[in-house]
């Protein structure tokens, strides 16, 4: 009612009002472009495309234009138009990429308006183009979507072995991530080293590190939307790659007559043939492979109606046969997801878009240790998401309200068992509805506001949630804008991870009626300020108050309901991150820095016995900086070195003898959980890049350097009671790691 | 456009910075350093069995060369009580000479009973008091022929079954051999009053060191310390109540000669201080759970029943 009042009171209308629409897509290939930007010169007046590359300029006077079409990695385009009055005019505006020499990321920047960001200034939002993550140095020359992301201020990870995302002390499960607008349940290959988005299937991505809209739901703490490549609708193009470690090949290209287009990659490891040379000498090493493969089809039904198939298989199986000859140990571990949508978008008259769309998420994991036909353990999990949402953007004067709907079916069954007995078999199945309205509502050519509802309804313990949040943006001038945001964000399913930092057996349990839902408040505070057209500095400050989150209870070992298997506490984040990031230009980059804290505790449980600790990823200190250059017209250079507070790890407080029934065994007395730090923790990662013809296709040969100075971060504290005195090792994790990757482009 | 306050916000965006960096260097926690070490008082009764010591200690540094430090002079008695937690009688322990943490009976000897409570207090010179309570599991029943332990040949109605315990290990007579070419060990219990979990210990006796598996995963000529019951301990497991048998499997013995097996039903805080043991070195817990008030360590009962069996190394 509130948001109607304000919609009714606050649209002036014109009467001889025009309006303009379409796509903002790349000239070569034909792709929409999120998140575009379109200003009108000399107005006030400017939109940013949606995730879709669409927007709308609606109840522009008549006149006479000159539109300002920008986007980063694009040239910026200037187009005069000519609007009369009542016309409803649709232009689509095509952008080059701003390929200078071979140096796919440098941007030659024409003119200063245009600048995305000023167009629709979002809070805690940082907007990732692909191009740039295949820049950057990677472990193992495997361009990696997360890692990417980890360079970001206010985003963590647990250890260098680990993609897993910490936005702003939230745990990885309150991340909610979606690719092409599905959930993606477990993002990580190889125990959470790589993870599971193929840098090359990834056209755009978002990550949201808090106060996030109303459209987004399920999650208390950040959003990672992933955009996968829609193919190119002009001409056909492939790629095919071989690293140290994967294989990877795409292709895209239009389909017949123009009506879409279609895009697909697919890669995998190939280590499992050499462990199998070796295993035959004789050497118990495991079998381990992984692979994933991306698909999208865009078929143009209509010029304005377009359906898009997209979909992910990815899988990750370890066997390992070890033991005596003659009583064999055989252990497996494997986990995957697959996804599949169907969603059709459609441009409904000058200024409304509508997305409908069916989805199918599957995550799976299994665990079994056996000796010789003898069930020491084993553990099956599979989620299954079935989920219908629908979104109807309306843009109208200055306002550009959206309001949809998500259903949520979540089928899962969790069974841990043994030879002679099931310890664990839960078997839900239930649905969450959630519905949301969200206005973006130009007040004042100074002032934008986004106040936003999202209502749950969760059938499992029948609980219901309303959410309002509410982000506000205050330009002082052209260069200076403040923002404030804020709001509650509720979530209805929790991840048990067992141990820090890898990620290899994880369970999703929905809330039931044995549990409250998960919720958070969050407050955010920041200035932005554009020293120059290509210089952006961001100042945030933010508290996230985490209510009822959970996390696996550790002296539970059967169970039939959530509570059985979670003890739920409470949490408390905040910090300060600052964002020097330059933009475009041969040199480009950024530098960062965070102060934050993070604490939990789970009352009556004996996770540090229910006092307060601080996580492992709380890091007080992290400083970051990024740097592309390129070189030469052939060689290209990326660097990125991170400084940080050491991680927390449990000091020990003694030593005694646990006596069992006259046997007796020494014992570390641990102290609270995480009461040390190791001390602070720097690496320097470098990538070179030589682009060249290969038979007169476009190649390029990169050599990663991961750890260029080997200094090797500190891991855990392991306490050797077998040895008196008692044996005291820190575990450092990589050393440097030189690898090399090839590529080709046809 | 130059903002008129972009100098002064940039100014006091700095300062915001720079007095948060200093404002958050943080000292280590302390924690550590100002630990009083605690008490670790551990007793277990076994059915039928006499209690003959329990063990008073201090907890050490974990720096330097460990030697479990006994606590001098405490006074420890073990109470049998009634259903009302009254108490009926009381038996007496003794340090067993200074600095010791074993703590033996002095007068009569305590044989615990099936389903009984029973608390045991210590009082030390310091003035920690620490105290328990717990009640004895009933008996895994040989005599019903309850507790199987036996192969099933899958081709056969061959059943190899033990149901007796033997007095002496060299008794052989009574004993099967076998191999790991055999069919798996199965085992299978009954309920037990009073208990929450089951332990399966099984033990290599000390003269049994040959490994049954050479040039693998032990060497026969490596000498192996035969002293050292946790390694002759080769383990088994655990099992929460509602576990009535698992299959053994040929990997806990690794070397040719005599185990002994033995079943043990635990009280619910041994069972719950037993699998807290387990998370522990998950690492999702930081110590043990205790029923020990005023302290640390395991108030525990149990009642336990034993098997022997000789492995010999499979024909090739």
């Amino acid at each position: 009612m509130l948001l109607g009042g304000l919609w009714g009171l606050a649209t002036p209308m014109v009467s001889n009002a025009a309006s303009l629409s379409g796509y903002i897509v790349d000239a070569f290939s034909d792709e929409p472009l999120p998140a575009a930007a379109v200003a009108v010169q000399g107005t006030d007046r400017g939109a940013s495309a949606n995730l879709d590359g669409f927007y709308v300029l609606d109840q522009l006077p008549t006149g006479t234009y000159k539109l300002i079409i920008s986007h980063l990695g694009y040239l910026t385009v200037e187009k005069e138009i000519t609007l009369k009055q009542g016309q409803i005019r649709r232009l689509n505006i095509s952008l080059p990429p701003s390929r200078v020499q071979l140096a796919e990321a440098i941007v030659t920047h024409h003119k200063e308006e245009g600048g995305d960001e000023r167009l629709n200034p979002k809070v805690s939002t940082v907007p990732v183009e692909a191009k740039f993550i295949r820049l950057m140095p990677s472990l193992g020359a495997e361009m990696d979507v997360l890692r990417a992301l980890q360079t970001i201020p206010g985003v963590k990870s647990s250890s260098d072995i680990s993609s897993a995302l910490y936005v702003r002390g939230g745990s990885p499960d309150q991340t909610l991530i979606l690719m092409d607008h599905n959930v993606v349940y477990n993002p990580s290959h190889l125990f959470g080293i790589f993870s599971t988005f193929n840098a090359d299937a990834v056209k755009h991505l978002e990550l949201m590190k808090g106060g996030f809209a109303s459209e987004y739901g399920g999650r208390s703490g950040s959003v990672l939307e992933v955009i996968c490549n829609e193919g190119n609708r002009k001409s056909a193009q492939g790629l095919s790659s071989l690293g140290i470690v994967s294989a990877r090949a795409s292709l895209e290209g239009p389909l017949p007559q123009q009506r879409g287009s279609y895009a697909g990659s697919f890669r995998r490891t190939y280590l499992d043939p050499m462990l199998d040379v070796i295993r035959k000498q004789g050497i118990d090493l495991p079998d381990y492979y992984f692979y994933d493969a991306n698909g999208k089809f865009n078929y143009d039904i209509t010029p304005r109606t377009t359906l898009t198939m997209a979909g992910y298989w990815g899988d990750d199986l370890l066997d390992l046969d070890f033991g005596p000859k003659d009583t064999r140990l055989y252990m497996l571990m494997g986990w995957g997801n697959r996804t599949l949508s169907a969603r059709l978008r459609q441009a409904v008259g000058s200024s409304m878009f509508l997305s409908t769309a069916a989805a199918f998420s599957r995550y799976h994991s299994e665990w079994i240790f056996e000796n010789e036909g003898i069930l020491f353990d084993k553990a099956t999990d599979e989620l299954i998401d079935w989920s219908y949402r629908t979104d109807f953007e309306y843009y109208h004067g200055n306002h550009a309200l959206k309001t949809g709907a998500l259903i949520s079916q979540y089928n899962i069954r969790f069974k841990e068992e043994s030879q002679n007995l099931v310890y664990v078999d839960v078997d839900e199945s239930t649905v969450n509805y959630s519905f949301y309205v969200q206005d973006h509502w130009r007040v004042h050519p100074m002032l934008e506001v986004k106040p936003g509802l999202r209502f749950y309804y969760h059938e499992a313990g029948e609980h219901t949630a309303l959410d309002p949040r509410l982000a506000m943006v205050y330009h002082y001038d052209r260069n200076l804008r403040f923002k404030l945001a804020g709001g509650r964000y509720s979530q209805f399913i929790n991840l048990i991870t067992f141990g820090e930092g890898f990620s290899n057996f994880d369970v999703w349990i929905p809330i039931d009626k044995s549990m409250p839902p998960t919720h958070s408040n969050q407050v955010i505070t920041g200035v932005e300020l554009d020293s120059r057209y290509d210089l952006e500095h961001t100042l945030e400050a933010y508290f996230t108050d985490m209510n009822h989150i959970a996390t696996f209870d550790p002296m539970a070992d059967r169970g039939e309901v959530a509570q059985d298997a979670f003890v739920q506490g409470d949490g408390e984040a905040y910090g300060v991150e600052w964002t020097t990031r330059k933009k475009t230009g041969r040199f480009n980059g950024w530098i960062g820095y965070s102060l934050s804290w993070v604490r939990q505790r789970y009352p009556h449980s004996l996770v540090n016995d229910g006092a307060w600790f601080f996580p492992k990823w709380d890091r007080r200190h992290d400083f970051v900086a990024v740097v592309n250059y390129p070189l030469s017209r052939t060689w290209e250079f990326s660097t990125s070195w991170r400084f940080n507070t050491g991680q927390g790890f449990t000091q020990a407080k003694g030593v005694y003898t646990i006596i069992q029934d006259g046997v007796s065994k020494i014992a570390i007395l641990p102290g609270s959980k995480n009461n040390y730090r190791f001390p602070a923790d720097h690496r320097l990662d470098l990538n070179f890049g030589y682009n060249h013809l290969f038979f007169g296709q476009s190649a390029k040969l990169n050599i990663s350097i991961y750890n260029a100075y080997s200094r090797r971060s500190y891991w855990q504290r392991y306490f050797d009671v077998y040895q008196n005195p008692i044996e005291i090792t820190d575990v450092k994790l990589l050393p440097i790691i030189p690898l090399v990757s090839y590529e080709v482009r046809f | 456009m130059k903002s008129k306050i972009t100098s002064p916000i940039a100014t006091i965006a700095a300062s915001i910075v720079a007095l948060s960096i200093f404002g958050s260097c943080e000292k280590n926690p302390t924690e550590v350093e100002k630990y009083q070490p605690q008490a670790v008082l551990s007793a277990y009764l076994c059915l039928d069995e006499p209690v003959e010591k329990v063990f008073l200690e201090r907890v050490s540094s974990i720096y330097g060369y460990y030697t479990p430090r006994g606590i001098d002079d405490a006074v420890i008695k073990i109470y049998r009580l009634n259903e009302d937690s009254t108490k009926v009688d009381s038996f007496n322990f003794r340090q067993e000479a200074p600095g010791s943490c074993v703590y033996r009976w002095t007068g009569r000897y305590l044989y615990p009973s099936a389903r009984r409570l029973y608390r045991i207090d210590a009082l030390t010179p310091q003035g920690e008091h620490l105290w328990a309570i717990t009640r004895v599991p009933g008996a895994i029943n040989p005599r019903a022929g309850s507790v199987e332990f036996y192969q099933v040949y899958p081709d056969s109605v061959h059943i190899v079954r033990w149901v007796s315990e033997l007095k002496n290990s060299r008794d052989s007579a009574r004993v099967e051999a076998l191999d790991r070419n055999m069919p798996n060990l199965m085992v299978r219990w009954p309920d037990v009053d009073s208990a929450a979990g089951f332990e399966g210990v099984a033990t290599a006796l000390a003269d049994t060191l040959f490994s049954l598996d050479p040039g693998t995963e032990f060497d026969p000529n490596e000498p192996v310390d035969t002293t050292d019951q946790n390694q002759m301990r080769v383990g088994w497991d655990f099992y929460r109540e509602g576990q009535r048998g698992v299959d053994l499997g040929w990997i806990l013995f690794n070397w040719e000669g005599y185990y002994r097996l033995e079943l043990r039903a635990l009280s619910p805080s041994y069972a719950d201080y037993l699998f807290s043991l387990f998370r522990v070195e998950q690492g999702l817990i930081n110590q043990p759970t205790t029923n020990i008030n005023g302290g640390l360590g395991i108030f525990g009962a149990l009642s336990r029943y034993r098997t022997h069996i000789y492995m010999r190394r499979a024909e090739e």
